[in-house]
């Protein structure tokens, strides 16, 4: 046998070996990609409230006289025309709908949303707003 | 030996060095999967409600809450139990069906139609297999309970009704069930004197309906819509002229603290909110 060849044979054994642990790592990769394709369907099956459904829209309740409206950053809201937060910077929890504000204890909770209405809580009640008519 | 001979090849190794990174992979997948499935922080919390009062207009309501109940109770000769007519939760409601989490699209179709033929039985009642409020306005005397007159509409009591939207509606959606309309009055009131639901008393006209299509879209396994076409049976010109359809969309969530699918968004021809 001369160099080049010797250089180019690989023991059978070695080949065996080869061929298993690829099919393992193939097994291995499908799973992993399976698991995480499984992780990622159920975060995003978790997120139910997304900011871009409500913001930047004036929600409304003639009933309590309320005015509801968010940002991408600020929330302002009146109840009874007082004004309970002018421009809170905020963060909303995705996922429970809880938004905390800046320098203000009080929760409030986005309930529902569609296209047309906005269910709120807040301070032990819920509120059904819908976007403010434009006259 | 072969033992003795054998000897690990690079590639081998670099087979073996990948294998283990893979490994190492699919457990720390598998943990953060299994995490991610106990997790239950991200449920919509139960919240404690006075359902659309704010609480400086409870004071109101008390006041003139404590004002007619003396009156009610002057009146209350109507029975405490059903004399008419009582929603047999057992036979409408497929427990079964209700509290199984993973469904096939046929347990999905099946769960939607049940869940149509009750929302059908509240809001447009074609029969009165469900809600018989018909045959309680009639027997029902001024005064008692079944009976509620509210702007000039008679109104009768839903026995069980408490119990059956606690089972069938998600908290959100149960709140809302009083704001649909028809021709401009409230197809279901919850009169907070006695914390109980009276439906109007004549909604859509009786008729029974004919489902031609349904169909479902699924978002994932906490949500799926159920899409359903149908028309009047008695359409009078049919034959002649193509019945009235009308669509339905519910959508049906799965609710992780009461183990139960339940009513989340409903939407019906004849209602509006």
């Amino acid at each position: 046998m001369n160099e080049e060849v010797k250089r180019r044979y690989v023991d059978p054994v070695n080949r065996n070996l080869d061929i298993i642990l690829i099919i393992v790592a193939i097994v291995l990769s499908a799973a992993f990609l399976i698991m995480y394709y499984q992780y990622n369907q159920n975060e995003l099956g978790k997120i139910k409230f997304k900011k871009e459904e409500f913001k930047d829209i004036t929600w409304v309740s003639e009933l309590n006289d309320i005015k509801f409206n968010v940002t991408d950053d600020t929330l302002s809201f009146s109840i009874d025309s007082t004004i309970i937060v002018k421009d809170g910077i905020y963060t909303l929890n995705a996922q429970t709908g809880e938004i905390t504000i800046e320098d203000y204890e009080d929760k409030i909770f986005i309930r529902a949303v569609s296209s047309n209405s906005l269910t709120i809580w807040y301070n032990k009640a819920e509120y059904h707003l819908e976007k403010e008519k434009k006259y | 030996m072969l033992q003795d001979k054998f000897k690990l090849s690079k590639m081998n190794i670099i087979l073996i060095i990948l294998n283990v990174l893979l490994v190492i992979l699919v457990i720390f997948a598998s943990v953060q999967l299994i995490t991610s499935l106990k997790d239950t922080s991200h449920l919509i919390p139960e919240l404690e409600t006075t359902a659309g009062k704010s609480s400086t207009r409870e004071a109101d309501a008390t006041i003139t809450t404590s004002s007619e109940t003396t009156t009610t109770s002057t009146k209350k000769q109507g029975n405490e139990t059903s004399p008419y007519y009582n929603i047999d939760l057992g036979s409408i409601l497929n427990e079964e069906l209700v509290t199984k989490h993973n469904l096939t699209q046929e347990e999905k179709s099946s769960l939607g139609a049940m869940y149509f033929k009750v929302l059908e039985g509240i809001y447009e009642g074609s029969d009165d297999d469900l809600i018989n409020v018909t045959y309680l306005l009639t027997k029902a005397k001024d005064g008692e309970k079944d009976k509620l007159t509210k702007n000039n509409r008679d109104y009768g009591i839903v026995y069980n009704g408490k119990e059956l939207f606690n089972k069938i509606f998600t908290s959100t959606s149960k709140d809302l069930i009083t704001y649909y309309k028809y021709d401009e009055t409230p197809a279901l009131i919850l009169n907070r004197d006695n914390n109980e639901y009276y439906k109007l008393g004549s909604l859509t006209g009786k008729k029974p309906y004919v489902v031609t299509s349904n169909q479902l879209e699924g978002i994932d396994n906490y949500n799926y819509k159920y899409k359903v076409i149908y028309y009047d049976a008695d359409y009078k010109e049919q034959g002649y002229k193509t019945p009235e359809y009308k669509s339905s969309t519910v959508t049906i969530k799965y609710n992780d603290l009461d183990k139960r699918w339940k009513i989340d968004v409903f939407t019906f021809p004849n209602l509006k909110r």
